[in-house]
């Protein structure tokens, strides 16, 4: 009995080996390789969406993918660059936190041979990187400024709330902004701060400001979260009929309060088809293909009350 | 005879040899550093240097602008014959002729044509070629469109975007002051034009009935 109990246990336990042996080969053989999906921060829907399209794609096309949440920390990115360069991933589809701190971690990648893809966000070491996929935030930011202009008559006080300083986009929306509504004398910016494209900080940025400038008629926001946030704000000062809101990104909240009437329009960047494009240049640089575009711009388009039906989750409904 | 034996001996003496290679090496060695320490150069030279390092947009403007201005306006497209490409095989145009900047971008094309119905109205110049109505605006110039149309500038070779729109906000700026410029003043007074200048249509575009034009070059009578 004892020597029957020892056998089947014995071939419990060879089955077991084996099964798992063949499932490890099955992996091996279907999966082309790890690729680790580097995200600035995963406390914004957009960010949510880029990130996790980024994974689908990159599984789609047969790699095994990862997702990293930097949490808008050098430091906790610094760790998954660490991390991913001593487990073997091949490259990273990365959304960096900051256009010249994030540049080191991209080197490093690149000295150990892992290819770097920047989605959305770009870094100001373009050596550092095979592609940048970075949305035309200064083209976008004109055609807002340009419809800021008309809605507001070309003339009026406004604020703008800032996003990261570090940044390169928050400088490209805010310098495409500006080109357009500086032009106008009559446009007054009577204050502008950072509140680094997050909700809570914009809400009490928003409150201070309405607070320090009775008279604000406008407020034009680097990102929509933040515009979610100013519009808090200027709702609950009682203020929503009269403050116009303008958001950047096409977030989907942003887009559905368009719809209602609360904020004014927003710029639809596209973050399903940049993440998209990161993971399919990926494939192809794997694959021994180098002639890839440095950078590469996606199109901005504008969102307001007259097109609002033709856009939703996060771009085109069309 | 002794004499002469000593002298060949000295001569290929290995040791000797060596010591005069040592000494060569070292004088060499001592007359490039001092030429490093004392190397001097025009002051216009080196300021040139260091400004060249520095980026400036309106230099690199002002360079293509001298430069490649008139084989720009050789290979613009007339408007007739730009009409009836869009309209017959946009895909050939847009491959052989058109610019885009990156993904879902606008379509850029340079074209060139004469007007004699030339008009102005709120800060905008208006005249009507081949069925489209061109304006081109004096007052505001906004955009990409002429940076993106030429094809000066590939953004791979700038640091970083903003270095790149940089150059859009100089061409702009150019275009308001120096090829609009004091024509604003006079404007009534003009019926013709030729002109050479940048427009950018969508890409599923087939047909048009107004454009707006961002010139590089308008002469008005």
């Amino acid at each position: 009995m004892k020597r029957f109990f020892q056998h089947t246990l014995l071939s419990f336990g060879l089955l077991l080996l084996l099964s798992s042996s063949t499932s490890c080969s099955n992996h091996s053989e279907t999966s082309k390789g790890k690729i680790a999906v580097v995200i600035s921060t995963l406390n914004n829907p957009w960010f949510v969406v880029l990130g996790e399209a980024a994974v689908q794609r990159a599984e789609e096309l047969g790699y095994e993918a990862v997702l990293f949440d930097s949490q808008n920390n050098p430091s906790k990115e610094q760790e998954h660059f660490d991390n991913l360069l001593s487990s073997g991933y091949k490259a990273v589809l990365f959304n960096p936190t900051d256009a010249d701190g994030s540049a080191v971690n991209a080197k490093a990648a690149a000295r150990a041979g892992v290819g770097v893809f920047c989605m959305d966000r770009e870094i100001n070491e373009p050596g550092a990187c095979v592609t940048q996929i970075l949305s035309d935030n200064y083209s976008g930011c004109i055609q807002l400024g340009q419809y800021f202009v008309k809605v507001m008559n070309g003339c009026g006080n406004y604020v703008e709330i800032l996003g990261i300083v570090g940044d390169n986009n928050t400088w490209a929306r805010s310098r495409g902004f500006h080109s357009v509504v500086d032009c106008y004398e009559d446009l007054h910016m009577l204050a502008q701060q950072t509140a680094d494209f997050d909700q809570n900080k914009a809400m009490e940025v928003m409150e201070s400001m309405m607070q320090a400038n009775p008279n604000i008629d406008a407020v034009f926001c680097g990102n929509d979260a933040m515009a979610m946030g100013a519009y808090q704000a200027v709702l609950g000062a009682g203020k929503e009929n009269h403050i116009k809101v303008f958001g950047f990104d096409g977030a989907e909240d942003c887009v559905n309060a368009i719809r209602e009437g609360k904020v004014e329009a927003t710029g639809m960047q596209f973050p399903k088809t940049m993440a998209i494009t990161a993971a399919e240049l990926a494939d192809r640089w794997l694959k021994g293909e180098r002639d890839l575009p440095k950078k590469l711009p996606v199109a901005v388009e504008l969102v307001n009350g007259m097109n609002v039906s033709h856009y939703g989750h996060f771009g085109r409904l069309d | 005879m002794s004499h002469i034996m000593d002298t060949s001996v000295v001569l290929i003496n290995p040791s000797a040899m060596n010591k005069v290679i040592k000494y060569v090496i070292i004088a060499a060695l001592f007359l490039v550093a001092l030429w490093f320490s004392f190397y001097t150069e025009p002051l216009s030279v080196r300021k040139e240097r260091e400004a060249l390092k520095q980026y400036k947009p309106e230099q690199l403007v002002e360079h293509y602008w001298t430069t490649g201005l008139s084989d720009l306006e050789a290979n613009a497209l007339e408007v007739g014959n730009f009409i009836t490409a869009l309209k017959n095989d946009p895909q050939t145009l847009r491959e052989n002729s058109g610019r885009v900047l990156g993904i879902g971008s606008n379509v850029c094309y340079v074209l060139k044509g004469e007007a004699d119905d030339v008009s102005f109205a709120d800060n905008e110049f208006h005249f009507t070629l081949h069925g489209i109505e061109f304006t081109i605006p004096a007052k505001y110039i906004f955009g990409n469109t002429a940076r993106d149309a030429c094809g000066w500038f590939n953004i791979d070779d700038f640091q970083n975007t903003m270095d790149f729109n940089a150059v859009s906000a100089c061409m702009n700026q150019r275009i308001k002051d120096l090829v609009i410029g004091d024509k604003v003043q006079h404007a009534a007074e003009y019926t013709k034009c030729r002109f050479c200048g940048s427009i950018e249509v969508k890409p599923e575009t087939k047909s048009l009935d107004e454009l707006t034009l961002y010139p590089y070059i308008l002469e008005l009578q």
